[in-house]
C-alpha cells in the first residue's frame, strides 16, 4: 500500500505564515508614520509552500543528506518547504546583530539555526562577522532555500546536492568591499566547521550518521559589474569524519581481517614472498578503515547576468574529496530566463560526472589459504563495494519552469524536471530506497515563495 | 516555438513603452557630495549597494521610497532596469544570508527631499517637478539619449 503523503507539517507552515502577517503589516504601518528614525530591531522572514510529485517508487527526492524525510512518489511537500524567521538589531552604526531560524517540512519543521552572528563594520571596507553563518561554499549556497531569491524552484540538485548539506559555517569571516572605476569587488575570508547527519536510506531502519568537518576555511572573490556578477571561491576543509554503528561495525570486521592476515603472514612454514604479501594485503585491509573520512576541496566559478530583461546565470564546480571511497566529481549548470512584466520563463541544464574511478577493493581478495577468512573478506568485499556504489553521484537534469510574480513580496513558480543518472546503479542525487533503482524521476513542482 | 518567441518580441517592445510615458523622477544627492553627476549604472550600483562609498572615502548613504510609490516603481523600472520583483528577489538574497540590507527607506519623496537635504553623502529620487536648490541633481534620465 502506498503510504500517504505527510502535509501535515505544511498546515503548520500556513497557520504560522496567517499569524505572522498582521504583526507585520502593524510594523509596517507604524514605521511609515516616523520615517526619520528607522526602527534598530527587524523581524523579517521566508517560507515556501511547495509540493513536488514523481512517480519513481525506488528512490525519494532530497534537499540534501541532512532531510529525515524524502519526497516519496507522488505528492509530497518535503523537498521544498520551509518557514525562516530572521531578527536583526542594528545595535550601533558600525556593530549588528542576526539570528536566523529555519523549519523544513522535510524535517518535521524542528528549527534549526541558520545564523546567529554578530558583525562589526571596520571602516567603511572591511566588516567581520563572528558565529554562526550561511555557508559560501558554491555561487547560490547560500541562498539555496530562500525559494524567492532563486529565479528557479531550487537551484539544481546534481550540482547542488553535495554543497547544500555544508549548509552553515561555526566560525568567523572576514568581508573587504572595494570599488575599482564600475566594477564593485568583494573578497570574503571564512573559516569554522560544521555537522550534519547523513542518512542512508536504503537500509531499515534508516541508518543515521554524524558527519563532522573540521578546519574548514575558504576564500570567495566576487567582481559586481552593472550586469553581470563573476564569483569564484575554494573551500578546504581539513577533516571530515563520518561515524555510525555501521562503520563501526565495518571497521570492526576489517580490524579483524588484517589481524587474521597478518597472522598468517607470521607463520614461518609459509614462503618468504606469500608471508610478504599477505603483510601487504593486512596493511591494505587496514586502509579502508574509516572509509567515508576525506579531505575535500570544494571549488566553484560561476556568474549571474541581468541584461535587458533576460537573465543567465552558470556554474562550474569541482569537488575534491580526497578519499578513494568518495572521489572527486565535475559539475556545471546554466540556466536563462527572461522576465516578461511579472513573469519568467526559465530553462536550465545541470550535470555532475565523477572523475575517479570506483573504490579499489582487491586488497579484500581471497588468500586461497583458508575458507574461513576468505569467506570474511569476501563479506567485507561486498560491503564496501555496495558502499561504494552509493558514492556515485553522477547525474544530469534538465528544467522547465515559470516564475509568477503575482503579487509583492509572493511569487509563484511552477517547475518540470527530469533528472537521471548514468544507470540503475548510480543512485545521484536520490535518496535510494534500493539498488538497482528506475534511475530517471520526472520530477514536477509548483511552489509558493514569499518574503514578509 | 516561434510562438514563444513571437510572444517574447512583443512583450519586449511593449514593456520601456509604458515606462517613458511617465518621465519624471530624477536621481538627487545632498550638496556636499563630492560629484555632480552620476550615471544609470553608478545609481544602480548605489542603490543596490554594491557601491557604499563616495570618492572622497565618505559612506554614501542611499534614501528609498517605500514599496508601493509609483515614483519607486519608475526609479528602479527605469533606471535600474530591473523589474520590483526582481528587486526583492535581490533584497531577500542579500538580508537572509546577512551580506546586506536594502537602503533606508522613507514614506514619500517629500521626506527623501528633506533627508537628502540633511545627511552628508546621501542619495534619493524626486520627483522632476520638485527639485529646487537644497539638493543636487545627480541624474535627469530625461535629458539621457
Amino acid at each position: 500500500m502506498q503510504p500517504r503523503p505527510r502535509l501535515w507539517p505544511m498546515g503548520a507552515l500556513l497557520l504560522s505564515l496567517a499569524a505572522l502577517a498582521p504583526a507585520y503589516a502593524q510594523e509596517a504601518e507604524a514605521l511609515a508614520s516616523i520615517p526619520s528614525t528607522p526602527s534598530p530591531i527587524k523581524l523579517s522572514g521566508f517560507a515556501t509552500l511547495g509540493l513536488t510529485h514523481h512517480n519513481n517508487d525506488d528512490v525519494g527526492m532530497v534537499f540534501s543528506f541532512d532531510q529525515k524525510s524524502p519526497a516519496k512518489r507522488g505528492l509530497s511537500g518535503n523537498l521544498d518547504s520551509v518557514l525562516g524567521l530572521q531578527l536583526h538589531w542594528q545595535a550601533t552604526e558600525s556593530t549588528s546583530a542576526v539570528v536566523q531560524a529555519v523549519g523544513r517540512v522535510g524535517e518535521n519543521m524542528a528549527p534549526k539555526l541558520r545564523m546567529g552572528y554578530v558583525r562589526q563594520q571596520f571602516g567603511q571596507d572591511v566588516a567581520v562577522r563572528v558565529g554562526r553563518y550561511r555557508s559560501p561554499l558554491y555561487f547560490d549556497s547560500d541562498v539555496t532555500e530562500i525559494g524567492y531569491a532563486n529565479m528557479t524552484v531550487r537551484p539544481p540538485l546534481p550540482v547542488y546536492w553535495i554543497a547544500n548539506s555544508v549548509m552553515t559555517i561555526d566560525g568567523a569571516d572576514v568581508q573587504w568591499r572595494h570599488q575599482l572605476g564600475n566594477a564593485a569587488l568583494l573578497l570574503q575570508g571564512y573559516a569554522g566547521s560544521n555537522s550534519y547527519k547523513i542518512r542512508f536510506n536504503n537500509t531499515a531502519p534508516v541508518v543515521e550518521s554524524d558527519n563532522e568537518l573540521t578546519g574548514l576555511k575558504g576564500l570567495a572573490a566576487s567582481v559586481t559589474l552593472p550586469h553581470v556578477t563573476l564569483r569564484a571561491s575554494r573551500t578546504w576543509v581539513n577533516r571530515t569524519t563520518l561515524r555510525s554503528s555501521q562503520v563501526d561495525q565495518l571497521n570492526a570486521g576489517l580490524t579483524q581481517m588484517a589481524g587474521g592476515l597478518s597472522q598468517m603472514a607470521a607463520n614461518p612454514m609459509l614462503p618468504h614472498a606469500l608471508r610478504a604479501g599477505l603483510s601487504n594485503q593486512a596493511q591494505a585491509t587496514l586502509g579502508h578503515i574509516n572509509p567515508f573520512d576525506s579531505s575535500p576541496i570544494y571549488t566553484s566559478v560561476g556568474f549571474n547576468a541581468n541584461w535587458n530583461h533576460w537573465v543567465m546565470m552558470g556554474e562550474w564546480a569541482r569537488f575534491n574529496s580526497g578519499s578513494a571511497m568518495l572521489g572527486n566529481a565535475d559539475s556545471h549548470h546554466l540556466t536563462i530566463g527572461r522576465s516578461l512584466g511579472d513573469f519568467t520563463p526559465y530553462i536550465g541544464i545541470a550535470r555532475q560526472q565523477r572523475k575517479t574511478s570506483a573504490l579499489d577493493t582487491r586488497a579484500l581478495g581471497p588468500t586461497g589459504l583458508s575458507p574461513q577468512l576468505d569467506a570474511g573478506l569476501a563479506q567485507m568485499q561486498g560491503s564496501l563495494n555496495a558502499a561504494a556504489l552509493g558514492t556515485n553521484k553522477s547525474s544530469h537534469s534538465v528544467t522547465l519552469g515559470m516564475r509568477w510574480d503575482f503579487q509583492d513580496n509572493m511569487a509563484l513558480k511552477v517547475q518540470y524536471d527530469r533528472i537521471q543518472t548514468p544507470s540503475p546503479y548510480h543512485p545521484g542525487p536520490f535518496a535510494n530506497f534500493r539498488l538497482p533503482i528506475d534511475h530517471r524521476v520526472n520530477l514536477v513542482s509548483m511552489v509558493l515563495d514569499v518574503v514578509f | 516555438m516561434k510562438l514563444f518567441y513571437m510572444a517574447l518580441l512583443g512583450l519586449t517592445l511593449a514593456a520601456p513603452l509604458s515606462v517613458s510615458a511617465q518621465n519624471t523622477v530624477v536621481v538627487i544627492g545632498n550638496r556636499a557630495i563630492p560629484v555632480d553627476k552620476i550615471d544609470a549604472s553608478q545609481t544602480t550600483q548605489i542603490f543596490l549597494k554594491q557601491v557604499q562609498t563616495w570618492s572622497n572615502g565618505k559612506p554614501i548613504q542611499p534614501i528609498d521610497i517605500k514599496e508601493g510609490s509609483p515614483l519607486r516603481m519608475e526609479f528602479y523600472t527605469k533606471i535600474t532596469g530591473r523589474s520590483p520583483g526582481q528587486l526583492r528577489a535581490y533584497w531577500a538574497r542579500q538580508s537572509f544570508t546577512g551580506m546586506g540590507f536594502p537602503p533606508r527607506d522613507v514614506a514619500t519623496a517629500a521626506d527623501v527631499s528633506k533627508v537628502v537635504q540633511a545627511t552628508p553623502g546621501a542619495i534619493g529620487y524626486i520627483d522632476k517637478r520638485s527639485a529646487d536648490e537644497s539638493i543636487k541633481i545627480l541624474l535627469d534620465p530625461s535629458l539621457t539619449p
